[in-house]
């Protein structure tokens, strides 16, 4: 026999498991699988819990929030007349205004833990914002529970700067971040008067008729459709994937002005859920348009032992090494270090 | 190569129908490659059982660089030479010999073993298990000396050294039984 005869008769050996064999290894290798899923789930820590064990980080999360409630509330209505609403009149008049104060309240938690009374399975803060064409937005953000009415946060977007600050100062820190114009224009413009018009002015929405709403007559609008609720792009909607929401906005027949803003919003789950799915409600009321600013509002006051932070501070690191374990950090890391190679590449060529 | 990764990408985000594509893929592959080298088919066969129980308990931390092919029969390389250690510290069955082709295994198996790979399989119990494993695992198992190489921690000329070696004592094994 050639050796190249014997190399040709090893590869014809076959063997053919067992019928019991076949059964019981796939049985017990998918009972295995199981059990290591609910191990690895029951290890992996809850980062819900981090980002609700840390006051900062809850306002972090509570921000996205706000931040994408804004841009969904203001942006469904248009111009066209609705009942005894004429939409021009709420783009004109809105438009006058130079400043607003209103307040804010919001609360999310866990949906299957519908208790959202707890501090444990809940978060609640309430908001004072100010607005003003001329100097930007601040907002005060208290602590509902723990230390009630505790000042959790001061946040600010500076025109003359362009800059946007935040101090915590139970944390005893703080945060500045220079923005490109055009970028700063877009947070602000949602966030003031003009442009809470500029959102007026496009998208669809359903009538819900003539109500009571404290002591005004109003008509209220809404709009369920989450591609207008909710213009995030792709990637920054996985960081907090909304998958249902609801807005709604109350308008006094007697002014043409808004009277109450609000929002109900389900998510999947995501980096900034906690990877939980999460029930939240947003309502922004008590508006007192052109208000006098309370003096100095816009000037943030960062006392001399206050630390600056960076974004990384605001994860946890027991969260942190989730977020390893789960791959989001070097997935990120090698797209951008493959796209920059790839560009170094590209321009050698040129 | 490919396949086997998309395989462990959706392995690795849980996917049970991923674990049995892989399950069905490969199980008569590693019976296989586990017989030819245990020359046992119930031992081959509980090694298998084994390596897949294993091998779902950890895709989580599964890092795998070259083929899942060549990840497998790794595994099952290293737990056969386990056995193989522990066989060596008792004494030896007389029923083993020659068992790759006459252990029962139902009619399938019959009918592939015809006289040739009889004869064969009973020539390969007779190598040195080093020589043997490289000869089973180039051919039957379809790697290469660098991936051989690798897996045993040895460089590609020892390895290609064992597979001569192995080769030669098989041509001289079977051609002295033709006689």
């Amino acid at each position: 026999m050639k050796p190249a005869e014997i190399e040709e008769l090893v590869k014809k050996l076959h063997v053919k498991p067992g019928d019991e064999m076949y059964g019981r290894t796939l049985t017990d290798m998918l009972e295995a699988q199981k059990t290591s899923r609910e191990k690895l789930a029951a290890r992996q820590p809850n980062l819900w819990r981090f980002i609700m064990e840390s006051k900062i980080t809850r306002y972090s999360a509570a921000a996205v929030v706000t931040l994408a409630a804004a841009l969904v509330l203001l942006g469904p209505f248009g111009t066209s007349k609705n009942g005894s609403i004429v939409w021009a009149e709420v783009v004109e008049n809105v438009s006058q205004m130079r400043t607003v104060i209103h307040k804010e309240k919001y609360v999310f938690w866990d949906m299957g833990k519908e208790e959202p009374f707890l501090e444990a399975n809940a978060m609640k803060l309430d908001a004072m914002k100010y607005a003003s064409e001329e100097y930007g937005v601040a907002e005060d953000v208290f602590d509902v529970f723990g230390d009630k009415g505790t000042l959790l946060a001061q946040v600010y977007l500076l025109k003359e700067t362009q800059q946007g600050v935040m101090v915590a100062p139970t944390e005893k820190k703080y945060g500045k971040l220079s923005m490109p114009e055009d970028i700063f224009n877009r947070i602000t413009g949602i966030l003031t008067p003009r442009g809470m018009v500029e959102y007026f002015r496009s998208g669809q929405y359903t009538e819900l008729g003539r109500a009571k709403f404290d002591n005004f007559d109003v008509e209220g609008f809404e709009t369920t459709d989450p591609n207008v609720l909710y213009p995030l792009p792709e990637p920054l909607r996985s960081f907090f994937p909304v998958n249902y929401i609801v807005g709604r906005i109350w308008i006094d027949v007697e002014t043409s002005l808004p009277v109450s803003i609000e929002a109900e919003f389900n998510t999947d789950r995501g980096l900034f859920t906690g990877f939980n799915k999460l029930h939240g409600e947003w309502r922004a009321y008590d508006f007192q348009w052109n208000a006098e600013l309370p003096e100095g509002i816009f000037e943030p006051n960062i006392p001399d032992d206050y630390t600056e932070f960076k974004v990384t501070d605001l994860i946890p690191p027991e969260a942190k090494a989730g977020f390893v374990g789960l791959g989001i950090i070097p997935a990120g890391f090698i797209f951008w270090k493959k796209r920059r190679i790839k560009r170094v590449k590209a321009n050698r060529h040129e | 190569m490919i396949e086997g990764k998309i395989l462990i990408w959706r392995l690795k985000y849980g996917s049970s129908d991923a674990l049995q594509r892989i399950y069905e893929k490969y199980v008569a592959y590693l019976v296989t490659l586990a017989t030819a080298l245990l020359n046992d088919v119930s031992a081959a066969e509980d090694i298998v059982h084994d390596v897949f129980v294993s091998f779902a308990q950890s895709t989580e931390k599964l890092r795998l660089e070259g083929s899942l092919k060549a990840y497998l029969a790794t595994c099952v390389v290293n737990r056969v030479r386990d056995r193989v250690r522990t066989r060596q510290r008792q004494p030896a069955r007389l029923d083993e010999a020659c068992s790759i082709c006459s252990t029962a295994n139902g009619p399938e198996l019959s009918a592939v073993c015809g006289e040739e790979l009889q004869k064969l399989s009973c020539a390969i119990t007779k190598l040195p298990y080093e020589q043997k494993e490289v000869i089973i695992l180039h051919l039957q198992g379809g790697l290469m000396f660098k991936q051989i190489a690798e897996s045993q921690n040895l460089s590609i000329n020892t390895v290609q050294s064992r597979y001569r070696y192995a080769l030669d004592k098989l041509r001289s094994l079977l051609n002295s039984e033709m006689t």
